[in-house]
C-alpha cells in the first residue's frame, strides 16, 4: 500500500466512526456557528467592552486587521475542537475499540497515524473555515483596501489549532478517560500555564515563560488590541514571532514523539 | 513470558497448534489464557519469546487471516450492529458486504439495525463472533467464547464452532470450562498459573476412565492380592476402599473371579466413570 492509500484508508476507517457521533456534530456546528455569530457582534459594536466612546474589542474588520481579529476569536472558540478530539481519542480506550483495530489487522502505529491524521486533517479544516469566515467578514464590515493583507495570521492560527489538538490528543492518551483528560486539559491550560508563564517570565526577566507548550502559540495570535499597542509602540524586546512559530512545532513535534513511544511500547 | 509488574502471567510456553484442529486453552481463572492469546494478536507485548502465524508471514498481514474475539466484544455503542461491521469490512479491506450473511449465522439479522448499547451481554458476544467471521479467516482465536450466553446459546454457538472447523477453519479457543474444551476441541493445552501442565490430543488428555471400587472385610489382604492381578495400571488406598485403574478389556466379572479364586469375598464392587473434572483435578494438583 503507497501512502496516499494509507492515509485514505485510515481516514476512511475514522469517517466511519465519527460520521454517526452526535457529540461530532454538535461541537462542530457550535463551532461554526458562534464564530461568525461573535464576529458580526463585535463587528456592528453590539458585543462590545468598555463604557461610553471606548470599547476594547475591535471592531476593525478591514483587511488586514480582519485576520488578526478573526483568528483570535477562533482561538478561544477552537477550546471546543480540543475538546471533541479528546473526546474522540478517548472514546477509544473507554470501547477497547483501538484494541479491536489492532485485533483485525493494524498496526499499532496504524491506529496512531490515525488519530494523528484527525488532529492534522481537523486543524486544516478549521483554518480554512476561518479563512472563509475571515473573507465573509471582510467584505461584509471592512474595507477592501489592502486586500487580502496579513493572511499569514491564518498559517499561525494552523499551527495553534494544530498544537491545541495535539496537546490535548497526548494529554488523552495518558489518560484515557475523556472526563479525566477534559478536567485535567481545562485545568491546565486555564491555570497551571497561566501562572507558570507569569511566574517564569517574571523570575527570570527573559520571556522564557511564553515558550511553553500551548503560551507558545498564544502568543502568535495575541488579544487584538494588545497587537495593536504593540504596533503602535514598536516595542523592540518581545521575541521575534517566527521564534514562536518554531517552538510551536517543536512542541507539536514532541506531542507526536511521545504519544508514539507511550502507545507503541505499552499494552493495550 | 510475560509479567504484570512483579506477577508472571506466563512463563514460557512452547505450543504448536496444528492446521485443522479445534485447540483448547483450558486453564482456571487467572491462568494466562487470555493474556497468552493477546500476545499472539499483538495486544500484548511479551517480555520474552516469540509467535509465528502461518510458517512466519508478518504478523499483522496473518492478523487480517484471523478472525478473534478477545475479552470482551469491543464496538462502539452509539453506533448500531451493521455500522459496526462496516468498520471491521472497511479495516479489514474486504471488497464483498457479507454483514447479512454473517449476522444471520449468529441470528442477529432482525436486530442490525440496533445501537450495539442496546445489545444484552449475549447478544454483544454474538455480534464479536459476527466480527470475527466477516473476513472469512482461516483462524478462529476465540477467548471464552460461550461467555454470557444461555443454555440454547451455548449450544448453538458450540455447534457453529464444529461446523466452521468442518469447513477447514482452525479454531483457537481459551475456556475455564471442561466439559466445552471436551465437546468441542480435538487437542488440549493446560495452563496453570502461567505454566504449561501438559498438551496433546483431547482423546489422550481427557479421556475418562472407568475404575473399579472395591471392599473386603480384611482390606490388607484384599490390597495384597489385587496387587498381583494382571491388566490393573494402579491401585489407589481410599478410606475403607481400594480404588483400582484397569487396562480397557477388564471387566467386574474378571476382578470378582481373580479375586475369588485366590480366597477373597468382595463386599463391595463397583465399577466408576472417573470424571473429567476429577481427571483436571489429578493434571492441575500435580503440578
Amino acid at each position: 500500500m503507497n501512502l496516499y492509500m494509507k492515509i485514505r484508508h485510515l481516514l476512511s476507517v475514522e469517517w466511519l466512526v465519527i460520521r454517526k457521533y452526535t457529540p461530532f456534530w454538535v461541537l462542530s456546528i457550535m463551532f461554526m456557528a458562534l464564530l461568525p455569530l461573535m464576529n458580526i457582534l463585535i463587528a456592528k459594536g453590539i458585543l462590545r467592552v468598555g463604557g461610553g466612546d471606548i470599547n476594547i474589542l475591535s471592531n476593525a474588520y478591514s483587511f488586514s486587521h480582519v485576520w488578526g481579529n478573526v483568528s483570535y476569536w477562533a482561538s478561544i472558540l477552537v477550546i471546543f475542537l480540543t475538546i471533541l478530539i479528546i473526546i474522540l481519542t478517548t472514546n477509544d480506550f473507554q470501547n477497547r475499540t483501538h484494541r479491536q483495530r489492532v485485533i483485525e489487522g493494524w498496526l499499532k502505529k496504524d491506529y496512531y497515524h490515525a488519530k494523528c491524521l484527525i488532529v492534522f486533517i481537523g486543524s486544516i479544516l478549521t483554518t480554512c473555515y476561518v479563512m472563509f469566515c475571515g473573507l465573509a467578514l471582510g467584505m461584509l464590515y471592512g474595507a477592501m483596501s489592502n486586500f487580502p493583507g496579513n493572511m499569514y495570521k491564518l498559517i499561525y492560527f494552523w499551527i495553534y489549532t494544530l498544537n491545541y489538538f495535539g496537546f490535548a490528543m497526548l494529554l488523552s492518551i495518558f489518560l484515557k478517560r475523556s472526563g479525566l483528560a477534559i478536567g485535567v486539559f481545562i485545568f491546565y491550560v486555564f491555570i497551571i500555564e497561566t501562572i507558570a508563564v507569569n511566574l517564569l517570565n517574571w523570575q527570570t526577566k527573559t520571556k522564557m515563560g511564553s515558550f511553553l507548550p500551548l503560551e507558545s502559540s498564544d502568543s502568535l495570535l495575541p488579544f487584538p488590541l494588545n497587537a495593536l499597542v504593540k504596533e503602535v509602540l514598536q516595542q523592540t524586546n518581545e521575541p521575534a514571532e517566527w521564534t514562536y512559530v518554531l517552538a510551536s512545532l517543536i512542541w507539536v513535534l514532541l506531542y507526536y514523539i511521545i504519544g508514539r513511544r507511550k502507545l507503541l511500547r505499552s499494552d493495550w | 513470558m510475560k509479567s504484570y509488574g512483579p506477577i508472571p502471567a506466563l512463563k514460557g510456553i512452547s505450543l504448536q497448534i496444528p492446521e485443522g484442529s479445534v485447540f483448547g486453552i483450558l486453564g482456571p481463572n487467572g491462568s494466562g489464557k487470555t493474556t497468552l492469546l493477546a500476545i499472539l494478536l499483538d495486544v500484548l507485548r511479551q517480555d520474552a519469546g516469540k509467535y509465528e502465524w502461518f510458517g512466519g508471514i508478518p504478523a499483522h498481514e496473518a492478523r487480517k487471516q484471523i478472525g478473534a474475539l478477545l475479552e470482551t466484544p469491543n464496538f462502539y455503542p452509539y453506533m448500531s450492529a451493521y455500522d459496526n461491521l462496516a468498520i471491521t469490512a472497511k479495516v479489514r479491506g474486504l471488497t464483498t458486504d457479507r454483514r447479512d450473511e454473517v449476522l444471520a449465522m449468529l441470528g442477529l439479522l432482525e436486530r442490525k439495525h440496533s445501537r450495539f448499547r442496546t445489545f444484552s451481554l449475549g447478544m454483544k458476544q454474538r455480534l464479536a463472533l459476527a466480527a470475527a467471521l466477516l473476513g472469512t479467516p482461516k483462524v478462529l482465536v476465540l477467548d471464552e467464547p460461550t461467555n454470557g450466553l444461555d443454555p440454547v446459546g451455548i449450544a448453538e454457538i458450540r455447534n457453529l464452532i464444529l461446523e466452521l472447523n468442518q469447513q477447514g477453519i482452525t479454531v483457537i479457543m481459551a475456556s475455564h470450562i471442561l466439559d466445552e474444551v471436551e465437546k468441542v476441541c480435538t487437542h488440549v493445552a493446560i495452563l496453570k498459573s502461567g505454566t504449561l501442565l501438559i498438551q496433546g490430543a483431547v482423546d489422550d488428555i481427557l479421556r475418562s476412565e472407568d475404575v473399579f471400587e472395591l471392599s473386603a472385610h480384611d482390606m490388607q489382604a484384599l490390597e495384597n492380592i489385587v496387587q498381583n492381578m494382571p491388566g490393573l495400571r494402579k491401585i489407589e488406598k481410599k478410606k475403607d476402599l481400594l480404588v483400582v485403574y484397569p487396562d480397557e478389556n477388564v471387566t467386574p466379572a474378571m476382578i470378582n473371579e481373580y479375586c475369588f479364586s485366590h480366597g477373597m469375598v468382595l463386599t463391595h464392587l463397583v465399577l466408576k466413570k472417573n470424571s473429567l473434572e476429577r481427571r483436571f483435578m489429578e493434571i492441575t494438583e500435580k503440578a
